[in-house]
């Protein structure tokens, strides 16, 4: 199979495996295994992707999936700075990383299955795309959304 | 931080970027985290029991107990490398469906028959080598005490792998659950 057509989608769309990596993994290593399983599992079902669907819904399904089903290895406990930055010193300001940490620190605080939802709300997919992709109706997602909303909500305030 | 505000800093991260040469390795099975450590392991015990089988026979007397217990820990060992294939196949393969939840109830079925072949084919392999060792000794109190220890250790090792298991099926099915559970409280 052509490598080529695959590699311009996700060098264009990696940034949505980068989030969904950030959100279900702790560690840097947990998050480059992850990138690494969700990049593999998308070319396994890149055969299937039609086109029919939108890219960025398909590799979020793929993705959400895997981080979901996917083991996370046993490793050491191995105390990290959860403000090191992925990104070289110069292109991130103090500000910036303040802010990205404690967007994570508060969606970490929710389930799984509400951390899948929550993603696809942010990155501003529909209602419809967010019922499509996880396999609920979509009076489902809006009250699951406005749960989710809530509960930021109150971690929030904490 | 409100709704959309959360929307802005979600969509403000910046991630780092990976190169197609780094992206091109990710397609190959060979680079893959899991899968390779699978190998590896799948690896160093076949090896292990290739050499096992070629010399239990003649050095730990198998030509010397029936032939009953010369194939249960044969079996037992196949069973093991079966059971290693099966994971191999198992972890290759992690989308079940068209939708996320789909997916991941297809992928359940699928785990709570591996956990089974898991923790049976472990029970199998202690019961193998157990049975074809204890065979013909004549036992001391100490050699009891000591089949006593092989028998707590291995226990505990499979009450471990039991659990494992049961806590890897549980967070799974409440996930899944969870994804439903909106559904009834409507």
């Amino acid at each position: 199979m052509d490598e080529q057509p695959f590699l311009i989608l996700i060098q264009e769309h990696q940034g949505i495996i980068h989030k969904i990596c950030r959100l279900y993994r702790d560690s840097k290593e947990d998050r480059e295994d992850l990138f690494q399983e969700i990049t593999y599992q998308l070319w396994k079902s890149f055969p299937s992707f039609k086109g029919e669907a939108k890219v960025s819904t398909w590799m979020y399904r793929i993705a959400l999936n895997t981080a979901i089903a996917s083991f996370r290895k046993k490793r050491l406990d191995i105390e990290y700075h959860p403000a090191l930055p992925d990104l070289p010193d110069d292109e991130v300001d103090e500000g910036y990383l303040i802010r990205q940490e404690s967007l994570f620190a508060t969606l970490k605080q929710l389930n799984e299955s509400e951390r899948a939802i929550v993603a696809l709300y942010l990155d501003d997919l529909s209602y419809r795309q967010i019922a499509e992709i996880i396999g609920i109706n979509e009076n489902n997602v809006g009250v699951k959304i406005n749960r989710i909303k809530t509960k930021i909500q109150k971690l929030l305030i904490r | 931080m409100e709704p959309d505000q959360l929307k802005l800093a979600w969509s403000a991260i910046q991630t780092p970027v990976k190169t197609n040469k780094e992206l091109s390795l990710m397609l190959i099975e060979s680079k893959h985290p899991v899968l390779k450590d699978i190998r590896k392991q799948f690896t160093i015990e076949i090896i292990g029991w290739s050499v096992f089988l070629l010399c239990y026979y003649t050095m730990f007397d198998g030509d010397q107990k029936p032939v009953a217990i010369n194939i249960l820990l044969v079996v037992s060992m196949l069973f093991a490398l079966i059971h290693n294939i099966l994971g191999y196949n198992f972890s290759k393969y992690l989308i079940n469906g068209g939708t996320i939840k789909s997916s991941l109830e297809g992928y359940l079925s699928k785990i709570k028959v591996y956990a089974a072949v898991s923790v049976s084919s472990r029970a199998l392999l202690i019961t193998g080598f157990l049975v074809f060792f204890t065979y013909n000794i004549n036992f001391t109190t100490s050699k009891y005490v000591l089949l006593a220890g092989l028998i707590v250790v291995s226990l505990v090792q499979l009450r471990w792998l039991f659990l494992l298991w049961a806590k890897r099926l549980k967070v799974l099915g409440n996930t899944i659950k969870e994804f439903s559970l909106e559904k009834e409280n409507l």
